[in-house]
């Protein structure tokens, strides 16, 4: 009887502390982030075809539930909007390591090329996770757009 | 025993208030998070119906288009084009990198959305086989390794904007770059014998943007010896540039210097490859 009683208090300790469920964001509608930060983007934003997603980026959308892949529409600027969700930890992962190569790859483009505002705020930016969310933004409203998020989430 | 069994029902009692106290907390945050989900949903529902709006308006002219324009030989064009480019690999830099962020526009014809682009800005000649090339698959790599696993039937390249700059300077020429571009193109090659290679000459700068180590002068010499140079390394040279004509417009760039905006996507760039695939055999 004790065992059990154990058994059941060790199961609901593991269940509140993961918060029931734990981080999956169900109730994140990515469609609706970005319709919220988009605007205040300072250039031309162009959401980016599964196509050029699984080309550049090697991700297959097949294992997203949600996503978008945003940027400008200028190469000569660094503004990007990725808002992804993938259920799969070892995927995810993969996933969070070809983003931050294509954020490596921007910063040596724009440095190269000789625009420094641009290349500091692709150096200032970071990909960040919760739970299956990746999300990675560069603009100059970065901390507005980032703070939105995080608040959606 | 009965002190012990008192610790365990108080630990257990513990459990079930957290897990409580832990789903109303979830209950709230799902409540609140719904509640500013319907307000965005509602600013959307407004944006939808004006665009719906729009839409009534330009589907009449797109039925009426449709009636009078929509033949057989339209679709069997779409069908050419789409059979010509999907999965054919546009190799560049960032006038070729413009080009890949033009294609997901709704403007842009379907028939070039299964291209693949191997693009990365600041890049040229003298850099085309360095290892930290385009990104494909999540890396940057050498754009050799991208093309010898991808394997298209058709690239096309679109290299040197980045280098006319310094062609005014002692000790660098035409002659080295083109050099260079043909150890680039015979690279390639042996990645993937069986691609055929077009090459894509440099396009003009606006007139207010020459100097004298940057000039439509250069480019045009550049150009003239590169397509002598393409019959060599048994490549076809294509004319993008002469569209433009002598000069960029300035209405046809995003930066008023070397850069193409969807006015000059779409009304060069687009007929261009349209008429290249329709013209082939």
């Amino acid at each position: 009887m004790k065992k059990i009683v154990k058994i059941i208090a060790a199961a609901l300790a593991v269940c509140a502390l993961a918060g029931c469920g734990g981080n999956n964001n169900e109730n994140v509608d990515i469609d609706t982030i970005y319709n919220g930060i988009s605007p205040m983007a300072e250039g031309t934003l162009v959401e980016m075809n599964d196509n050029y997603i699984s080309n550049y980026y090697g991700i297959d959308v097949a294992d997203l539930s949600q996503y978008v892949f945003a940027q400008s529409d200028d190469p000569t600027s660094a503004e990007t909007i990725i808002i992804f969700m993938c259920d799969d930890s070892e995927k995810r992962k993969t996933y969070v390591e070809a983003v931050n190569n294509a954020l490596d790859q921007k910063f040596d483009e724009l440095t190269n090329y000789d625009l420094p505002d641009e290349a500091k705020l692709v150096k200032d930016a970071k990909v960040k996770t919760s739970g299956n969310l990746v999300y990675l933004i560069i603009s100059d409203n970065a901390d507005s757009m980032n703070k939105i998020v995080k608040d959606s989430i | 025993m009965n002190k012990r069994a008192n610790r365990v029902y108080w630990l257990l009692f513990i459990m079930v208030l957290i897990l409580g106290v832990s789903i109303i907390i979830d209950g709230i945050r799902a409540k609140k998070h719904e509640n500013d989900n319907s307000a965005v949903q509602v600013i959307e529902t407004t944006a939808q119906t004006e665009s719906t709006t729009e839409s009534t308006t330009g589907e009449t002219t797109t039925s009426e288009d449709a009636t009078e324009g929509t033949t057989l030989d339209e679709a069997a064009a779409n069908q050419k084009l789409k059979d010509f480019y999907d999965g054919q690999v546009f190799v560049g830099d960032s006038i070729m990198d413009g080009f890949a962020r033009y294609v997901p526009k709704t403007e842009a014809p379907e028939w070039l959305n299964n291209v693949i682009f191997l693009t990365k800005v600041s890049w040229g000649i003298n850099t085309a086989l360095d290892d930290d090339g385009p990104m494909y698959q999540g890396k940057a790599q050498n754009v050799c390794d991208s093309l010898g696993a991808i394997k298209p039937e058709r690239i096309f390249i679109n290299l040197g904007i980045n280098e006319m700059r310094g062609l005014g300077t002692p000790g660098y020429s035409i002659e080295k770059l083109l050099n260079t571009y043909g150890e680039a193109i015979a690279a390639i090659k042996e990645a993937t014998p069986s691609s055929k290679i077009y090459i894509i000459n440099i396009t003009p700068c606006t007139e207010e943007k020459e100097t004298a180590l940057f000039s439509n002068a250069t480019i045009k010499e550049f150009n003239e010896d590169l397509k002598a140079q393409c019959d060599v390394w048994g490549v076809e040279y294509l004319d993008l540039a002469s569209k433009f004509g002598d000069v960029l417009d300035p209405e046809l760039s995003s930066d008023d210097f070397v850069h193409h905006n969807d006015k000059a996507y779409s009304e060069i760039w687009v007929p261009f490859f349209r008429n290249l695939a329709l013209e082939s055999e």
